[in-house]
């Protein structure tokens, strides 16, 4: 594959002092994303690794409730009403070393929709915070503002359950995240209408899947059939699936993956999986992250796991080197 | 990256072009299994047309590629086309298509092999055929700026390596040529070029 960015994968960025986003979504709300945010945000930070947690549910945030923490007095929606001058301003000390946490909004005016210079400006202040690795928790749903901060990074993680909604859920949003990224690398006016049009399930033209987006786009100019084509291969989102209780569910992570080749032409990495545990339920309950109760768990096991394959992942580490 | 009607069967199955009798059977019921219509992997993915479909693809890749005669038969045609695959529909065992019906003598003139495609000779025999650059940047989409670089081979110009082996593939295609000679030749230049500028 040709790089035409030049910056391939920023994997390991913090590895050697810069920084790393990953971003956390799915489209399905209670699939676990906020849990396996907190999680893995602890289990990097024991890398010595300045790590902070980002809620960026903007209406309904409790990522603070999973780290037993209570409502802070700062959260994005002082940055965004210019209370505040920086993110740094926001970001709360957590009970554990290297992690930090900024607190959605729960007050923010229509604040599950921020007007789009308001997200642009909080997008640009995520990018300026200085440390090792950022954490996004995204909101439920394919809204624009879901999509928007789901790309910032080239470290997109889906949080998948092995259950047919869920799964239904991702598709739509994996292709709606794409569509939505192609959007903004073509000027062409023409492309971009065919990009509108292709947002909507049930559009006049057929466009199902990024292939059909592609031909049309190369039948306008060929250029920018071939500039999507690029877009699509690096794309690369990662996957995890959660609650897995059988063989069969874990099967599923290996499904997906051929299934997005094959008929949407996207790679997908597969991460692993998180057995289902009632320890994770009895966690949460407790307000006390998974991780730090029940070390010895399976599912802090698969956790563990997970964590490592993102910070060593081999591709990353070969882009760094290289 | 290409569409599952333009894969080959090797990759429709994800196996390797040598693999054993055993591992296509693996990975054919691996493949069944995944795009069965109770598969919860593709839930609401497909249309139960375009999953009918897909299912008799993989089929028939494996109705060929266990069957020793029709696989060899198969490799045949795989290796004429330089493994770049297809285009257009699966391939019918029974009668295998020619699947690049291309003329590859334009006017009569023969290219012998080694012949090198570069983009004063490109240039030459579009000039030949009397074929003006703005009909090939109508045809091709490309724009006709970008076509003359490629001909004067200006590659400091021409955007990142990708875009010029589409390019050309286009171009070629439009002269009925056979766009993945043409592009191989021609992308000689392109590195020499390249290889230059490193020094």
């Amino acid at each position: 594959m040709v790089s035409l960015s030049g910056s391939q994968g920023e994997g390991s960025e913090a590895r050697k002092g810069g920084r790393t986003i990953w971003t956390i979504g799915g489209g399905k709300g209670g699939s676990g994303k906020t849990f396996i945010a907190v999680n893995l945000g602890i289990c990097l930070s024991r890398f010595g690794d300045e790590v902070v947690l980002i809620d960026t549910d903007l209406g309904g945030a409790n990522i603070h409730t999973f780290l037993g923490l209570s409502y802070p007095k700062r959260t994005l929606s002082d940055l965004i009403n210019k209370r505040v001058e920086s993110i740094r301003d926001v970001v709360m000390d957590t009970d554990i070393p290297n992690l930090g946490l900024v607190v959605g909004a729960q007050d923010l005016l229509n604040a599950a929709n921020p007007k789009e210079p308001q997200k642009w400006k909080l997008i640009r202040h995520i990018n300026s915070l200085d440390v090792n690795y950022i954490i996004l928790d995204l909101g439920a749903g394919s809204s624009f503002n879901v999509l928007d901060f789901f790309l910032i990074s080239k470290n997109k993680i889906l949080v998948v359950t092995p259950e047919p909604t869920c799964i239904e859920n991702t598709y739509r949003f994996i292709k709606s995240a794409f569509f939505r990224k192609v959007k903004k690398v073509v000027s062409h006016f023409g492309v971009k209408e065919i990009i509108d049009m292709a947002m909507d399930q049930r559009n006049e033209r057929g466009i199902k899947t990024p292939f059909d987006l592609i031909e049309l786009a190369g039948e306008i100019d060929k250029s920018i059939g071939l500039r999507l084509e690029h877009e699509l291969e690096s794309f690369r989102p990662k996957l995890i699936i959660n609650q897995v209780r059988t063989k069969s569910d874990v099967d599923i992570g290996f499904s997906m993956q051929s299934a997005f080749l094959k008929y949407f032409g996207i790679s997908m990495d597969y991460l692993g999986y998180v057995v289902y545990d009632d320890e994770v339920w009895q966690s949460i309950q407790k307000r006390k992250p998974l991780v730090l109760e029940s070390p010895q768990s399976k599912a802090s096991k698969c956790i563990n796991e997970i964590t490592l394959k993102l910070i060593l992942d081999k591709p990353f580490l070969f882009n760094s080197e290289g | 990256m290409k569409r599952i009607k333009d894969q080959t069967y090797y990759e429709l199955l994800e196996v390797g072009r040598g693999a054993s009798t055993e591992e296509i059977r693996m990975a054919y019921r691996r493949e069944k299994e995944i795009f069965s219509s109770t598969s919860i992997a593709i839930y609401s993915l497909l249309e139960p047309e375009e999953l009918k479909r897909i299912n008799a693809t993989i089929d028939e890749a494996y109705r060929v590629l266990t069957d020793e005669r029709l696989r060899s038969e198969y490799d045949r045609k795989l290796n004429g086309l330089g493994e770049k695959g297809f285009s257009g529909e699966p391939l019918e065992t029974s009668a295998i298509r020619e699947v690049h019906p291309v003329q590859e003598e334009p006017g009569g003139i023969a290219f012998p092999n080694g012949f090198r495609f570069t983009g004063a000779s490109l240039k030459g025999i579009r000039e030949s055929m009397g074929i003006d650059l703005k009909v090939i940047s109508k045809k091709t989409k490309i724009n006709r700026q970008h076509l003359e670089w490629l001909e004067e081979e200006r590659f400091e110009n021409l955007p990142a390596l990708v875009y010029i082996r589409g390019f050309i593939m286009e171009y070629a295609r439009a002269l009925n040529l056979n766009p993945h000679r043409v592009v191989d030749s021609y992308l000689r230049s392109f590195y020499q070029w390249q290889n230059k500028r490193k020094v």
